[in-house]
């Protein structure tokens, strides 16, 4: 009987850790932003226009020097992407796969390096944030520590 | 010898020895981090005399066995009444301050008779009670502060002339009548000597009280309500007068606070005011059925040290403001430990 | 006639609360739709806190002001699950996984402390509360960041180090509610958010049927008499209490995903006060609760909740009466409730005496 009861104790720990993992996996939140922009230096310029098909609808169409994010939970995104390369050629469709760094929030793709072949370190890069500015304005938060923190007592939406 | 010293360490408690150690710990701590040692025992005393009358009210009623007066907010609301009619009168200067401690007496008396009242009514369950009786009047009279007809532009908000503000200056009225009253400085130390006079006076006055026969029939209700009821003390006559001597000292105990903090603050401030008073009593070593005068001065002496003294040292040393969260901790900490222990049964 | 009497005494909050809705509700002029909105919205957000406070109920510990502890584990795993990114559903899953152990252990601490205060549970784990409020405050103001590592800067204060004073799960915002969600006639129906209330409510209906739930409640009617029979009542209590925390944890990761966000210095302390007025003006009192009363509550007290402020601002022209008439309003609730709960503690025992008084009289003739 106490091994039983040991097993199902060990069983349902273990079960709860799965869980756990898995949530970890398919939960992780991130931010994909496109760019449809030429990289300094090398031989990537920008395409005329890449529509962004997410999920089956239409996120936007980016023009040449454009950005768009997407956001997602999980390891991969699929997206499906109608490139037109210049103003004379034709729209052609393609899914496209991206595998994303577990500890990355936001993850920057170059478009036209991915899809002129480029290595991954060229066409993916970690997304940081332009808003230090801002960071110093805001400095003057202080916690409110009230114990009766009766005012605006519950929040109204 | 070793017993004697054993005996007297009983006596004061092995957790107030603590506290104690504590206290001398952050003194010594204090040159160290910048802060004098004077300044920090003048601000002791400084509080110790806004404060003292607000712990003392809890006396008459832990002597009547109504046990910890939680609801000292709804006592305090007396005291609010009292001084903004005084100044909506018209008072000013040092006057205002007689008539807020007049004019919050009728009050007192009002509202300790039916919190009294309701008390009698409800003989063993009277913390948790007083608790939300306090809050039930905080909040009643927080509609109460915007609604009533005052008119003086001083205490009104200025743009809209209704509605009393949340925080009135008594700048021009009567800020430290009596701190600043025979103030002297020894070695550095300030002692706000008018306020603990007035603090002594009201003291003796309950000491004495407590002596005369209406006073021990009181102990004798809180420490042993058989023994009471078959001397013919009629228990509840006797509870409700506790409750309005209570009452009418927490209504004084906060005018006598304002005087020295230098503000009014109405609305939602009462609310924070039960958890210190009590916590300092019980830091004092009185327990839930049992406190004296000697309580109250130790208590309040302890507790203003540690909320004062610990968030200044804390702070100079390693730079972080915790004083806060030290006051929640230690004055909770305080009455829970108070609550967790036996009580000790009344003799049947 | 005196059985209307004696219901109409037994019932009196919710019946007062009935009144008082049905005078604001038409002066609010609010229009029915919204009604049922705001209802559906509050009693899905609220209702699992408020199924938690039932169990230490039936243990005989009263009204468990407790059950902030619950709210504040609740809280912690949230804004750990924040700091790491996890969105959706899987965030709230993780977030209700990780606030177990920290509710278990606060219910342990809780639990064992009330039954060192035995009959005074209430007021007891009323300054439980308040202590580890504090607590609470030392973790998410100094240890967030230098001790627990905290990366976002939309979580983390300016400062370096502690918490902000809101935190947002707008990523996460109402994942459960939307997921199965229908709208019948302009009112959405939280279906999976029900779901889990109804199941909630089977395991409570359940528990009560177990042998530990029958435990729980000879403990609840008379601890001696419970020993007596063989009953660990120390062991009853705690377990009583962990339940209840461990359940309070998962009704605040509900609430905060309704909202979407939270204070985090005060949402617990309000979640725990408005829990119990809602509780009680569903009729339950000190000693007896059902689930038909949380639902009655919920109703009855947020309706109130809904139109106080509009109804407040209309007949006084100040709109901070009716916010202040609201918070007033809870704490006499539960002033009354606690009232005539001693009354009636009172009579029951000065009955109790007659008789005793009685039969001695009857024996000594």
């Amino acid at each position: 009987m106490n091994k039983r009861r040991l097993f199902f104790i060990a069983g349902t720990l273990l079960a709860v850790v799965a869980i756990c993992v898995l949530c970890f996996i398919i939960g992780r939140g991130h931010t994909l932003y496109l760019d449809n922009k030429s990289i300094e230096n090398t031989s990537y310029s920008s395409y005329n226009a890449i529509d962004l098909v997410y999920k089956g609808e239409k996120v936007t169409t980016l023009a040449a020097r454009e950005r768009s994010s997407i956001s997602f939970t999980g390891q991969s995104v699929t997206i499906t992407l109608g490139i037109k390369k210049s103003k004379s050629s034709s729209v052609e469709e393609k899914t496209v796969t991206f595998k994303v760094p577990y500890n990355m929030d936001g993850i920057v793709i170059n478009l036209p390096a991915y899809l002129d072949g480029a290595d991954e370190s060229v066409y993916m890069s970690e997304f940081v944030s332009m808003a230090i500015v801002d960071e110093t304005n805001v400095d003057d938060e202080v916690p409110v520590t009230d114990e009766f923190a009766i005012e605006g007592a519950e929040e109204e939406q | 010898m070793k017993e004697r010293i054993k005996n007297i360490i009983a006596e004061f408690g092995i957790s107030r020895l603590i506290i104690v150690g504590f206290i001398l710990f952050m003194f010594a701590l204090a040159p160290v981090s910048g802060n004098k040692i004077s300044t920090l025992l003048s601000n002791v005393a400084n509080r110790f005399a806004w404060n003292g009358l607000l712990v003392l009210s809890m006396v008459p009623m832990i002597h009547s066995g109504c046990g910890l007066n939680f609801g000292l907010p709804l006592e305090i609301e007396a005291g609010l009444l009292g001084v903004t009619i005084a100044i909506e009168m018209g008072f000013t200067g040092n006057e205002a301050f007689l008539a807020a401690l007049t004019i919050a007496t009728p009050f007192a008396i009002l509202f300790g008779t039916l919190y009294g009242f309701l008390l009698n009514k409800i003989k063993g369950g009277e913390m948790m009670i007083a608790t939300y009786v306090g809050f039930s009047a905080v909040s009643l009279m927080c509609i109460g502060w915007v609604m009533l007809p005052f008119k003086n532009p001083v205490i009104v908000w200025g743009y809209t002339g209704k509605g009393l503000r949340t925080m009135i200056s008594i700048e021009n009225y009567y800020y430290e009548v009596l701190s600043g009253f025979l103030r002297f400085k020894l070695f550095g130390v300030t002692i706000p000597t008018g306020a603990i006079l007035f603090f002594a006076l009201i003291a003796f006055g309950i000491w004495a009280f407590l002596h005369t026969k209406t006073g021990t029939a009181m102990t004798a209700v809180g420490s042993n309500p058989t023994f009471a009821k078959a001397a013919g003390i009629n228990i509840d006559r006797i509870r409700m007068l506790s409750v309005i001597l209570s009452t009418w000292i927490a209504a004084i105990g906060i005018i006598n606070y304002q005087q020295g903090f230098g503000y009014v603050q109405l609305y939602t401030a009462p609310y924070s005011m039960a958890m210190p008073a009590v916590a300092a009593i019980l830091l004092g070593g009185a327990s839930v059925n049992k406190a004296s005068i000697s309580n109250v001065i130790i208590g309040t002496i302890l507790y203003q040290a540690i909320v004062t003294t610990t968030p200044n040292v804390i702070n100079s040393l390693i730079n972080l403001d915790i004083s806060d969260v030290i006051r929640i901790i230690v004055s909770n900490g305080v009455i829970l430990f108070a609550l967790t222990r036996k009580i000790e049964e009344p003799k049947k | 006639m005196k059985n209307i009497i004696e219901f109409l005494k037994k019932n009196i909050v919710p019946i007062m609360f009935i009144i008082i809705c049905s005078i604001c509700v038409p002066i609010s002029g609010f229009s029915v739709t919204y009604m049922i909105n705001e209802v559906m919205t509050r009693l899905t957000r609220n209702a699992f806190l408020i199924l938690s406070l039932l169990i230490p109920i039936m243990a005989g510990m009263g009204l468990n002001f407790g059950m902030t502890l619950g709210a504040m584990a609740g809280e912690i795993a949230i804004v750990l699950v924040s700091d790491w990114q996890i969105w959706g559903i899987p965030a709230i899953v993780l977030a209700c996984i990780f606030s177990i152990p920290i509710s278990i252990l606060l219910g342990l601490f809780c639990g064992k402390m009330l039954n060192m205060a035995k009959s005074r549970e209430m007021v007891t784990s009323y300054i439980i509360s308040f202590f580890m409020n504090g607590i609470y405050m030392l973790l998410m103001l100094y240890a967030m960041g230098p001790i627990i590592p905290i990366k976002h800067t939309s979580i983390k204060l300016p400062r370096g180090y502690g918490i902000r004073n809101t935190v947002s799960m707008l990523n996460n915002r109402q994942c459960i509610d939307n997921a199965l969600a229908f709208s019948v006639g302009g009112v959405k129906i939280p279906v999976l958010t029900l779901l889990i209330i109804a199941a909630m409510c089977l395991f409570i209906i359940w528990f009560r049927k177990t042998k530990l739930g029958q435990d729980m409640r000879a403990v609840g009617q008379d601890m001696e008499v419970a020993r007596s029979a063989g009953i660990d009542v120390e062991k009853t209590r705690i377990i009583a209490m962990v339940i209840s925390t461990v359940m309070a944890g998962f009704g605040m990761v509900l609430y905060v995903q309704n909202l979407s966000s939270f204070s985090t210095y005060s949402s617990h302390s309000n979640v725990g006060m408005f829990a119990i007025a809602a509780l009680l003006v569903g009729g339950a009192s000190v000693d007896k609760a059902s689930i038909g009363n949380v639902f009655l509550g919920v109703i009855l007290f947020h309706t109130l909740f809904i139109v106080a402020p509009t109804v407040g601002t209309k007949i006084t022209g100040d709109s901070m009466v009716g916010e202040y008439f609201r918070v007033f309003i809870s704490y006499a609730v539960i002033t009354i409730a606690l009232i005539m709960y001693e009354i009636k503690k009172r009579q029951q025992k000065s009955n109790a005496g007659k008789l005793l008084a009685e039969a001695q009289n009857k024996e000594e003739q």
